[in-house]
Formats: structure tokens, C-alpha cells, sequence
């Protein structure tokens, strides 16, 4: 008999008594003793070592323990060598062994013929495509590509946080920068719907923010319009009610006048019994003199565009525009350049649409649809008017990424923000300048100081499982209308306002951004939040 | 090398291939999971248990994993089990809904729309009470609307007929390519069938814009008022909702909400605390929600105290969140301490007015012996409580409620015109004119007052000359514009 030249550990392990040794008990005395199932014999093999030898090109079994219960008094066989090839077994318990024994594969040694083995090569083969293909399908998770993220911005931004904003869930529905007590600085003002108040903010000269209750109390306060109303030299506030958050179909909205009478306001409910008010601008709609006030009553399943005319005695009139659920912005300015102002209003529930109200003298107001999508999903957000190419009228500017509809907001396609081009007489054409996803508020400024205006976006809905994902992002204007977007910063996020203005005195123009915290994920959270403008990045 | 060795190279590196897939497939759970869970621990775990059930749970695993991540708005991850599903059962039609459902929902709307089709030819589970295949077709259209296609929704949306919001998306459509009259059909055949269907009443409204028929147009748009049903235009929120409390906090949530009635304080405490344990210190809107919860807890089991403790320790609730402040209000209320539940109540009405809280404050006047006051908040009251009834189209209940308040406070301005509403919608014109002069008698901006009086006035008038025989058919017209 060879000698083993198999250095690895003697004991295997065992493997049962499962092996389909077939060889004859009848050469027990000359061989091996090893398996009966012809006598039925019950041997049970306890263990089985591999013997391996590079040199001999042999295998061998080495029984080192075997009983038999048939007959009990002979004595035990001893313990021996078989060889490998003397023993016939099926083929999974074989290479079981050879990757358990780690024994290199001497392919003469195996009592397999050829062809059995192609078999077994392209059953195995098969088995594995299966396998792969069928029993485990490797599936990744779909990750949208445009729209989540854009280059580092190439001006610097310092990021700054008041006091309030990362505390509990914040509910920032508007923001603006503006001097509101007229002494020369500006101060950022925000609708807070989660404390049900308008705040200020002051900047100190160490660049921390102080906080101030300006008009405590207001049912979720959804726009604020800072105006001298009752022309006596100081701005009142003219605040959007919404009265909810949530969807409602409640009547529960208000257009109410804070009117500032000393160092403090006094309120006046100037419209009521309505349902929620998402927006009010002001504008002398009648040519009187006085200021009225354009009103997006956004409700749920109903609501209406109105104008409320300010009337001789101080009270308003309530006159309606539209009757439509979904009315967000109602910017105001004169698009049709013949010297008074009309009225642009963006509807974004079951319908997906662009009026504008142009105002005819006396308080008539001629209604044109500018623009509709049958995509009903579009979510357009909310609307800017601003000269966007410089050419003397008014454009709009289309945030697009609202999808508060569904329980769970994801990016899409036709997200980002669209550019409405004044052609004249009423004539808007659509260009589409920006995908960020989740659009869902926009701002103009000259953010380069290049002399043309560039946008600034917020992004209530981006994909916000991906930590890079955009919240706020720039679009460089080139001076012909062609944008580059630029990241600004990806933190904090559910982002629903954005407003520009020159917060520090520094002359250049800085974002002050708030965020909407009603759906997850809640991490990255920040109510309002200033990014100051540092001018080229280094 | 001869050809054995070559074939046993081959099955070792077959076979050393086939480990490395179970090693790489094994450790992960398929589909992945969203990398952070920290809105929800609870979630985090129950997740992680159907994902790794999924590893030899078969169909109905895959199927319960994806139910769970859908529920938690993880759309992507949501697609991957489902998909599994229809690759082992590829005649399960809820999962390929459901696959259908997350791809759409994640903006691929041509893909998505493959998946609708197929929905389309697979039998519906046994012992559906409500077939998915029209809304499979309606989601098909829904997507060709998305693409900005409108040709080939209108074909889609016409082989969903008796499908109302297919209908309704299919007479939006026609209108909006120019054919009114066609929209204007099945915007009646939809109203035959759903007479208080908001969206219908809307869209006639339009129609009747675009026919150039005012007075039309203004009778649907009143009849929006009245109409609490709304069509399901867009399923997805209603089709997850379900969903969406089957596991972590929210099961929770809900299971206490099902407990309260049947199980006594303690167990209810029990449960309130373990969900304490599980928000923990999470900034989480379900955070909220628990305040709110022990605080009813603590009002019904009489101990008022603990709800203003609780508001003293966290002043922000009060301003934050008006159920908390009523709640405060009424402790402070059992407490005695009188004037400032009333000061915090009248704070409130401003933020958040209600029926329940103007005669809260109604009581709070007629204590003082401010009869003006008690009578303006239960007139306030009364008109809340007629605008909710009219919002169920209930005119004939919501009218004696705005008499009362009219009766109470006839200076009650919108009071005084909803009572002119409900007489109009009730037929009683004369009686609603009256109302509506009222009104602009009291408020002459009243815009609506004004609208309707004007339509009244219309009608009335178009009537007359219609009833006299002399009139021409050109001079009705006339009188018409």
C-alpha cells in the first residue's frame, strides 16, 4: 500500500452514512471491509479521511471506524485504505469531499468517465445561469440621474442659521428680505405656520440673527405683503391666511391687514369666510389711488382668484377672477406693458395652468389662459414675475416640483423650473432652464453681479434618501437666457421658499431660504436659513 | 491539458462561482433597504425581519416586504420585491400592480405603462371585491397625460368607459382640445350617475365658459359648493394608505387608536409608553402626536394638572399645535382657573375657530353678563355647524342653523348670505334675493352676495321673457346675453 502523502488533518469530518458505497463485503478478508447494503449490513461510516498523494495520482479513503450490527462477534475490521477509485459515489458528495479536503485534483484519479464529467460541466453550468438569472435576479434600485445634484457653486456661500430654525419640525412658508422698518438694513421676515406667527430676523454685527415676534397669532400664515396701505408713512402687513396646512376644504382662509400703528400692529380681517389663502399682492387695480389686492384662494377641492378693491370707506370688495381649486402666486405687475397693472396667477390642483388677468381700466379685468399641460402630475409650484432677458416687460418664472399628492414625494421628470418668455401681447414662450427636482420656489438676482439676473431655486422634493441631493441651487445666467445651475448647498432640506436680497450691507446678493418639514425623511432639518454671498469661490 | 482536466476546471470554477453568488446574495437582504431608518426604529427592525424572510419566504414574503416599504413611501426599494414577485409569480396581478405602481411613481411613466398593460390581461385575485384592471388602464392614461400625450390618452380613456375618472379625464380633455359640446355629454351622463360629484360640477362650469353660457356656467359652480363627492383622480395617496400603518410607530399609532373604548387606562398607558420608548427623543412629527395622546389620557382620567405641567414644561406646544391648546384651555377650565382658559380660548378662536370653541367662549360671555358677546359666539357657532352641514348637502338642516345665527347676530354678514344660499339652492328665489340684498345691504363688497343676486336677477328676467308668448326667439337671445 502507498504511503499517504497527505499532510492536512486526519479527520474530515464525518459524512454520514449517506455515501452509496456499493463494494462487496465478500473480499472482507483480503480488502477493505467496507459496505453492505447487499447483506444487509447498516454500516455506519463514522469518519472518512482523504488521502491524497501529487506523486502516486491516487486517492484513498482511510476507514477509521466502522461497526456492523449483523455480526457482532467478529471482530472489527481494521481500520484501512481503500482507494479512491475502488469506491463509487455520486457526484455532489465527491466534490463535497475534494472542497472540504482542499485536496489538489488529480483528474485521472476520478472514476468518472469523460463525458460524464461534460455533463455534470454543463449541468452545472446551467444550473448557475438559472441561479443567477431566475431563482436570484440581482436587481439594483432605481436612482434617477438628472436633477439630484449639480457642480460646487462658483461663488462662495457662508451658510448661517437663526435661532429658531433647526428646533422641532419648522413650518417655513415664506420668506423675504426687506427693510421693513425703513432704516436703511434689511432684515429677513418669515411666515411661521408651525408657531402660527410672522417673524423678523436681525442680523448682529458678530453675524449670529436675533429673533422677534412680529404679529404673533395668525392661523398658519402662508404670504406676507409688506405695504403702506393706509398711506401714513409706515409698511403695513397684508398676510395670506391658509388657516391649515394640511389639505382642507374648510373655510378657514383670511386676508388679513396687520396695520402698524405705533411700534406694534392691530389686526383687521379684511377677507374671511373663505378657504385657504396661499397668496395677496398688492396693486391699484382700479386706478383710484388706493391699493387693492390680488388674492389666490388655493382650498382643496375648490378655490377661486379674486381682487379685492379697496374701497372709499377702507373696506374691500371681494370681486372673482377664476373659480379654481389650486391657486398659489398671484404675482402682480403690468405684462402687457399699457401702464397699469395686471394680474398673473398660477392654478396647480386638477389643473395645471397660466391665467393672466389683464386689468381693462375701472376695475375690469379681461381673463386669458396663457398656458396649460395636460399632465395634471406637472406640480408647478409657484410663480415669479421678473424681466428675466431684459427686454422692458415682465416674464414669469414657473417653479416646478410640487408633488404633495402623493404620500411620498420622488423626483420626476418634468421637474425643475420653467422660464415663460414675454413676446408681447399676452404671447408667452415656454423655455425650460433647470431640472432640479423637487423645484418648489424661485428668486431673482443678480447673484454674479454680472448685470443680468439669475435665478435662485429651492427643492422641496428631491431625492432626499441621497445625502448629496440638492436643496438649493443658483442658475447663472449667460446674458442670452442659457443657465448653468450650480449647487449651493444640499443641507437643510424641504426647501419651499427662497428669497434674494443683500442681507449683510456687503452689496452682494445673498439667499435666505426656509424649510417645510410635514414629510420625511426628518433629518437635515432647518427652518430658515441664510446663505451669504462671498463673491468668486477661491 | 487534457479534457478532463479542462471539464474539472471548469465545474471547480462553476462551483466556486456559485458560492460566491450565495455569499454576495446571502448577507444582503433582496431587495436592498433603504440605508437610514430614522424616523422609525420600530420600522427598522420589522423591515429587516421581511427582508430576511424573503431569503426563503418565496412570493409571499417578497410580496409582504414590498407592502411594508411601499407603505413607508420607499418607492424604489418597494419595485425590487415586487419585482421578485412577478418573476416567481408572474400571474400575480396585485404585484405587478404594485410593480406598475412604484415605477410609476418614480417618473419612468412609458415603463410603468407596460406594466399597467400586463395588468390588463392577468385574471384578478379570487375574491377581489374591486378589479385593479381599470384603474391599470386609468394609471395608462394617467402616464400618456404625464408624456403630454393627449391623443393617445383620449384613445386609452375611452376604452375605460364607466370608469369615472376616466371619463371625467376624457371630457377634460375634449374640452380642452375644443369640442365642449362632446365633454358636455359625459359631464351629464357622469352627473346622472354621481349627481353630487364635485369634479363633474367643476368641469361643467368650464364647459358652460366655453358655450358662452354664463348663467349655466354659475349654477354648476354653486352646485360645487353643496357636492361632497369627489372622483378618484389620483388613487395613489388612497392606494397607499392602507399601507401605510401595517408596521413600525404607526401600527402603533393605530392600534392604540383602535384600542381606545376596548382596553382599560392602564393597557392604554402601557401602550402610550411603549411608543414613548419607541419615538424616544426622535424629532418626528408621531412625536407630536403622542403629546396630544396624553394629554387626552390625562383629561379623561381627571387629572388636568398634568396637561398644563406638561405645556408649562414645553411653552412651544400651545402656539404650535392647537389641539394642545385646547386641551390647556379645558384643564385650566377644570381647574378653576377660569379667566385665562378664556384669554387662551380667545387667542385660539383667531388660530383655529371652531364651533366647540365659540360656545365655550359664549358660556365665558354669559358668565360676565356680556350678552352681546355670548350671542355673537353662539351665532358664530351656529353658522359653523351650518356650513358643515351644508358641506354634506344637507340644505334643508344647514338653513334653520343660519336662520338661528342671523336670529342671534343679524349683523352675522355671512350668516345672513349663507341663509340666502341654502333658500336658493332649496328654490325659494325670492326669499334668497331678499337674503342676498341683505347681505350687500350690510356689506355692499360682498362679492358673493353680489354674484348671486346678479344670477337671480338674470334668471328671473330670462324667465319672464321666456314665458311671454309675444317674444320672438331673437329678442330671447338677445335678452340671454
Amino acid at each position: 500500500m502507498p504511503s499517504s502523502c497527505f499532510s492536512g488533518p486526519e479527520h474530515l469530518g464525518d459524512v454520514g452514512s449517506a455515501w452509496p458505497i456499493t463494494q462487496s463485503l465478500a473480499e472482507e478478508s483480503a480488502k477493505p471491509q467496507l459496505l453492505l447494503p447487499g447483506r444487509r449490513l447498516e454500516p455506519k461510516v463514522k469518519r472518512v479521511r482523504l488521502v491524497g498523494d501529487d506523486v502516486c495520482r491516487e486517492f484513498r479513503v482511510r476507514i477509521v471506524s466502522l461497526e456492523s450490527r449483523i455480526q457482532p462477534d467478529k471482530p472489527r475490521p481494521a481500520l484501512a485504505e481503500v482507494p479512491l477509485a475502488d469506491l463509487s459515489f455520486g457526484y455532489e458528495a465527491s466534490f463535497l469531499v475534494l472542497l472540504k479536503a482542499g485536496v489538489r485534483l488529480k483528474a485521472d484519479a476520478l472514476p468518472i468517465s469523460t463525458s460524464t464529467l461534460g455533463v455534470l460541466a454543463a449541468g452545472l453550468g446551467i444550473a448557475l445561469c438559472g441561479l443567477l438569472w431566475m431563482r436570484f435576479p440581482i436587481h439594483t434600485a432605481f436612482v434617477p440621474r438628472d436633477g439630484i445634484s449639480f457642480p460646487a457653486s462658483k461663488l462662495a456661500f457662508t451658510k448661517s442659521v437663526p435661532p429658531e430654525a433647526a428646533e422641532r419640525l419648522p413650518r417655513i412658508t415664506h420668506v423675504q428680505v426687506i427693510d421693513v422698518d425703513a432704516d436703511g438694513v434689511a432684515e429677513v421676515i418669515a411666515c411661521d405656520a408651525l408657531h402660527h406667527r410672522i417673524i423678523r430676523l436681525d442680523r448682529n454685527s458678530d453675524g449670529s440673527w436675533r429673533e422677534t415676534v412680529l404679529i404673533a397669532d395668525v392661523g398658519v400664515p402662508a404670504h406676507a405683503s409688506f405695504i403702506d396701505i393706509d398711506r401714513d408713512g409706515d409698511l403695513d402687513c397684508v398676510v395670506a391666511v391658509l388657516g391649515d396646512i394640511m389639505p382642507s376644504d374648510a373655510a378657514v382662509g383670511r386676508v388679513e391687514l396687520h396695520r402698524r400703528v405705533g411700534s406694534g400692529y392691530v389686526r383687521e380681517v379684511l377677507l374671511d369666510d373663505v378657504r385657504r389663502v396661499a397668496d395677496v399682492q398688492p396693486g391699484d387695480f382700479d386706478a383710484d389711488g388706493d391699493v387693492d389686492l390680488a388674492v389666490a384662494i388655493f382650498g382643496y377641492s375648490r378655490g377661486e382668484i379674486l381682487w379685492l378693491e379697496h374701497q372709499s370707506d377702507g373696506r374691500f370688495a371681494d370681486h372673482l377672477l377664476h373659480s379654481a381649486p389650486g391657486g398659489i402666486h398671484v404675482p402682480v405687475a403690468d405684462f402687457d406693458g399699457d401702464g397699469d397693472p395686471d394680474i398673473a396667477a398660477v392654478i396647480s390642483q386638477d389643473d395645471e395652468e397660466l391665467w393672466g388677468f389683464e386689468s381693462v381700466g375701472d376695475g375690469q379685468f379681461r381673463s386669458r389662459m396663457l398656458w396649460r399641460t395636460p399632465n395634471f402630475d406637472h406640480g408647478s409650484a409657484g410663480l415669479v414675475a421678473a424681466d428675466l432677458d431684459g427686454d422692458g416687460d415682465q416674464d414669469l418664472i414657473l417653479p416646478v416640483g410640487d408633488n404633495l399628492e402623493d404620500f411620498a414625494a420622488f423626483p420626476q421628470p418634468y421637474h425643475g423650473c420653467i422660464w415663460f418668455e414675454n413676446r408681447g401681447d399676452w404671447q408667452f414662450i415656454k423655455h425650460r432652464i433647470a431640472n432640479l427636482a423637487g423645484t418648489y420656489a424661485a428668486s431673482v438676482g443678480d447673484l454674479d453681479a454680472d448685470g443680468d439676473l439669475d435665478i435662485v431655486l429651492a427643492s422641496m422634493a428631491n431625492d432626499w434618501r441621497n445625502p448629496a441631493a440638492a436643496s438649493i441651487v443658483w442658475l447663472e445666467n449667460d446674458g442670452d437666457q442659457r443657465f448653468t445651475t450650480w449647487q449651493i448647498a444640499s443641507s437643510p432640506i424641504h426647501a419651499v421658499c427662497v428669497n434674494t436680497g443683500d442681507v449683510d450691507g456687503d452689496g452682494r446678493v445673498d439667499v435666505v431660504a426656509g424649510s417645510l418639514n410635514l414629510r420625511g425623511p426628518f433629518e437635515r432639518i432647518g427652518g430658515v436659513s441664510v446663505w451669504r454671498n462671498e463673491g468668486a469661490a477661491p | 491539458m487534457s479534457l478532463r482536466r479542462l471539464l474539472l476546471i471548469a465545474i471547480a470554477g462553476e462551483l466556486l462561482l456559485g458560492v460566491a453568488v450565495a455569499m454576495r446574495w446571502l448577507p444582503q437582504p433582496s431587495p436592498g433597504l433603504p440605508a437610514s431608518f430614522s424616523d422609525d426604529p420600530p420600522l427598522a427592525a420589522e423591515i429587516a425581519d421581511l427582508a430576511a424572510a424573503t431569503r426563503f419566504g418565496g412570493a409571499a414574503a417578497s410580496m409582504a416586504l414590498g407592502d411594508a416599504l411601499l407603505g413607508m413611501g420607499d418607492y424604489r426599494n418597494a419595485e425590487l420585491a415586487y419585482r421578485r414577485v412577478t418573476e416567481t409569480s408572474p400571474q400575480d396581478m396585485e404585484a405587478r400592480f404594485a410593480l406598475a405602481f412604484c415605477i410609476d411613481r418614480t417618473g419612468r411613466m412609458a415603463e410603468a405603462n407596460e406594466h399597467y398593460r400586463r395588468c390588463l390581461e392577468l385574471p384578478d385575485p379570487p375574491g377581489t371585491a374591486q378589479s385593479k384592471k381599470p384603474f391599470a388602464l386609468y394609471a395608462v392614461g394617467r402616464n400618456l397625460l404625464r408624456l403630454e400625450d393627449e391623443a393617445a390618452a383620449e384613445a386609452v380613456f375611452r376604452q375605460n368607459e364607466g370608469f369615472p375618472s376616466a371619463e371625467y379625464q376624457l371630457a377634460r380633455i375634449l374640452l380642452f382640445t375644443g369640442r365642449p359640446r362632446e365633454a358636455l355629454e359625459i359631464v351629464d351622463r357622469g352627473l346622472t350617475r354621481l349627481p353630487l360629484a364635485l369634479e363633474w360640477h367643476r368641469l361643467r362650469g368650464r364647459i358652460m365658459d366655453a358655450l358662452d353660457r354664463p348663467s349655466d356656467a354659475f349654477a354648476a359652480r354653486a352646485m360645487e359648493e353643496r357636492s361632497a363627492h369627489l372622483l378618484e383622480v389620483n388613487f395613489s395617496t388612497d392606494y397607499i394608505r392602507p399601507l401605510t400603518t401595517r408596521h413600525g410607530i404607526k401600527r402603533m399609532l393605530d392600534g392604540y387608536g383602535a384600542a381606545v373604548g376596548r382596553e382599560s387606562r392602564e393597557q392604554l398607558s402601557q401602550r402610550l409608553d411603549a411608543m414613548d420608548a419607541a419615538v424616544g427623543g426622535l424629532m418626528i412629527p408621531e412625536s407630536l402626536t403622542l403629546t396630544q395622546l396624553r394629554a387626552n389620557e390625562a383629561m379623561t382620567s381627571g387629572n388636568p394638572q398634568e396637561v398644563v405641567d406638561m405645556v408649562a414644561a414645553q411653552p412651544w406646544l400651545r402656539d404650535s399645535d392647537p389641539s394642545m391648546a385646547v386641551y390647556e384651555a379645558d384643564a385650566l377650565q377644570r381647574l378653576g382657573r377660569i379667566d385665562e382658559a378664556t384669554a387662551l380660548r380667545r387667542r385660539l378662536v383667531e388660530v383655529a375657530a371652531s364651533s366647540a370653541l365659540h360656545r365655550q367662549l359664549a358660556v365665558a360671555c354669559e358668565a360676565s353678563g356680556d350678552e352681546a358677546g355670548r350671542n355673537q359666539h353662539l351665532s358664530q357657532a351656529e353658522l359653523l355647524d351650518g356650513i358643515a352641514m351644508y358641506r354634506r348637502n344637507d340644505i334643508a338642516g344647514a338653513l334653520p342653523r343660519f336662520a338661528k345665527a342671523v336670529e342671534l347676530d343679524p349683523s352675522n354678514t355671512s350668516a345672513v348670505f349663507h341663509r340666502g344660499e341654502m333658500l336658493y339652492h332649496l328654490g325659494r328665489s325670492k326669499e334668497a334675493a331678499s337674503a342676498f340684498r341683505d347681505t350687500l345691504a350690510q356689506r355692499p363688497g360682498f362679492g358673493r352676495a353680489s354674484d348671486f343676486l346678479e344670477h337671480l336677477i338674470d334668471t328671473e328676467r330670462v324667465d319672464a321673457e321666456n314665458a311671454a308668448p309675444e317674444n320672438t326667439e331673437r329678442e330671447k337671445a338677445e335678452a340671454r346675453r
